[in-house]
Order: structure tokens, then C-alpha cells, then sequence
């Protein structure tokens, strides 16, 4: 079995999670890290082809859509970006751009 | 013990990016969950006592966590159980493979869109054998409606999606449609 990491789900937010009101708040924070680890080029051929497919109820974020680097930097940050998440809102990145430039 | 061990370093794993750099924000309670120490008395309560055990400590230590962690950690731990068992009920030596997050594909490898929605479906643990899928999990909470889920993986299997790529050859399995997907809920 090739090992997956899974680091986040919408449905872990809506509807298994309690306090997101909807599927869309549950996208955004998904919809704006995906974003910027494509602007980072820190997606793998996976994950282009995930977010061409669409950030959807069933997107899961693994390891399989990123680079060895992406996986670098959401294995050492990604709960603390999360911990700056509010549902309904849009994320800033600016902690995951601190995160990559430790890493280069 | 393999699956305990199997599933310890899955934790671990996922645990890793619980526990780093974050520390501004409950700390203890990410130890108490997810440090070496926490992970093993998990373990160690399941084995001798019940899951539900783990649950009740698990449910004390996660209320300093924001509720985007909480909603995070929770389907995490329901997934990483419904992994143990799988592995428990599908070993490897017995030629079985445990893939996760798997997106149904048609036979040409491209992901299949629900003609209705234009949603993928991605299925949480598919198991499979001799290069055809046994079995099919979706895993939930106690109380999530998944009618509708199940609907699109209908309409994308009558679509053509009855394949999934195994990431290790990159070759399609073939999801035949006897096949259904079960759900298992956990709290």
C-alpha cells in the first residue's frame, strides 16, 4: 500500500464536523491552499489533476497531490495554518509562506 | 503486534504536522492526543479497555482546540480506526492492498464527473486483490446523511467509473459492479 497522509477532508467539516454551517465554508480554506501550492508549484501531477477536477465535497488534501516539498511544509505547518482558519472566512497564507521559505 | 504497530505509525505520522509549530495553541492538549506517550495510552486502552474509553479522554483533551482542529482530529481518528480493521481483516501477505482516497476513473485512467452534480468521487479505503477491487469503504460520523454521496457514486459508476489507479504500478483496478461501497460510521 502506498502510505497516504491524509491532512484534511471537506467532509470532515461538513456535514460530519460540528459548526461549519455549510459545504461552502467548508471549501474555502481547501480552495485557498490548493491555490497557493499550485502558485508554489507544490502540487504533483495528482493534485493538478484533482484541482482541475474540482474542489468538491469529496476533496481530500494528501500527500499523493504534492511534491516532496509541499508535504515538507504541510507536515511542519499545515495544523498551525489550520488553527487560523474560521469557517466562512478566507485564510490568510501568510504562515504558509513562512513555512516554504524555511524551506528553500 | 502488526496492526497496532501499523496503525501507531500511522498516527504518528498524521500526527506530525498536528504537533509542529503550533505551539501558540494548545499544546497540551495535542500531547495528550497525538505525542508518543498520548498515542501510546490510546493504543493501550483500546487493547484493554474500549475504544469509547479513548474516546471520552480524547473528548476532554480536544476542547482547547479551535473547532476547525477538532472537526479535523475527529475524522482523522474515525479513519485511522476503519484502517486497522481493514488491514486487520485484509493483510498484505495474504496479497491484499489497502489503497485511501481513491478517485473512480473510467477505463481510460481520466476521473469520471457525475453528469449531474460535476463532482468526482473520491472513496475513502478501497481494498483490493489479483488487480480487481473487493471491497469499498466510505467512512462517517454517526450522523452524517450520506444519500446523496451514495447517489453521485451511483450516477459515476453507471457513467463509467469502475476503475480506480493503483498508485504504486499506476495501473487502473478494475471496480466491479457487484462491488457496492459500504458505510461505517464511528463517533
Amino acid at each position: 500500500m502506498a502510505t497516504t497522509t491524509t491532512y484534511d477532508k471537506v467532509r470532515w467539516h461538513f456535514p460530519e464536523g460540528k459548526g461549519c454551517p455549510s459545504l461552502e465554508a467548508a471549501k474555502i480554506h481547501f480552495r485557498v491552499i490548493m491555490k497557493w501550492l499550485k502558485d508554489n508549484n507544490l502540487l504533483s501531477e495528482e493534485g493538478i489533476e484533482a484541482l482541475e477536477s474540482g474542489i468538491d465535497s469529496d476533496f481530500a488534501l494528501t500527500s499523493h497531490l504534492l511534491t516532496p516539498t509541499g508535504n515538507r511544509v504541510l507536515e511542519r505547518c499545515y495544523s498551525a495554518w489550520l488553527s487560523t482558519v474560521r469557517y466562512g472566512e478566507e485564510p490568510s497564507v501568510a504562515l504558509l509562506e513562512r513555512c516554504l521559505q524555511q524551506e528553500v | 503486534m502488526e496492526p497496532v504497530s501499523a496503525v501507531t505509525a500511522a498516527m504518528k505520522e498524521g500526527a506530525a504536522q498536528v504537533l509542529s509549530e503550533s505551539g501558540e495553541i494548545a499544546r497540551e492538549a495535542r500531547e495528550t492526543l497525538l505525542g508518543e506517550s498520548g498515542l501510546i495510552d490510546q493504543l493501550d486502552t483500546i487493547r484493554h479497555q474500549s475504544l469509547e474509553s479513548v474516546i471520552a479522554r480524547n473528548e476532554a483533551a480536544i476542547g482547547e482546540l479551535s473547532l476547525v482542529e477538532v472537526n479535523r482530529l475527529k475524522g482523522y481518528e474515525r479513519e485511522v480506526a476503519v484502517l486497522q480493521e481493514l488491514q486487520n481483516a485484509y493483510p498484505k501477505e495474504a496479497g491484499y492492498r489497502v489503497e485511501s482516497q481513491c478517485v473512480l476513473r473510467d477505463e481510460t485512467g481520466r476521473i469520471v464527473l457525475d453528469p449531474e452534480t460535476g463532482e468526482s468521487r473520491r472513496v475513502d479505503f478501497v481494498v483490493s486483490k489479483d488487480g480487481q477491487v473487493v471491497k469499498s469503504v466510505e467512512v462517517t460520523s454517526e450522523t452524517a446523511d450520506k444519500t446523496v454521496q451514495m447517489a453521485k457514486e451511483h450516477r459515476i459508476r453507471e457513467a463509467g467509473g469502475n476503475y480506480i489507479r493503483d498508485r504504486e504500478t499506476g495501473e487502473l483496478v478494475f471496480f466491479p459492479p457487484h462491488v457496492r461501497t459500504e458505510i461505517m460510521r464511528r463517533v
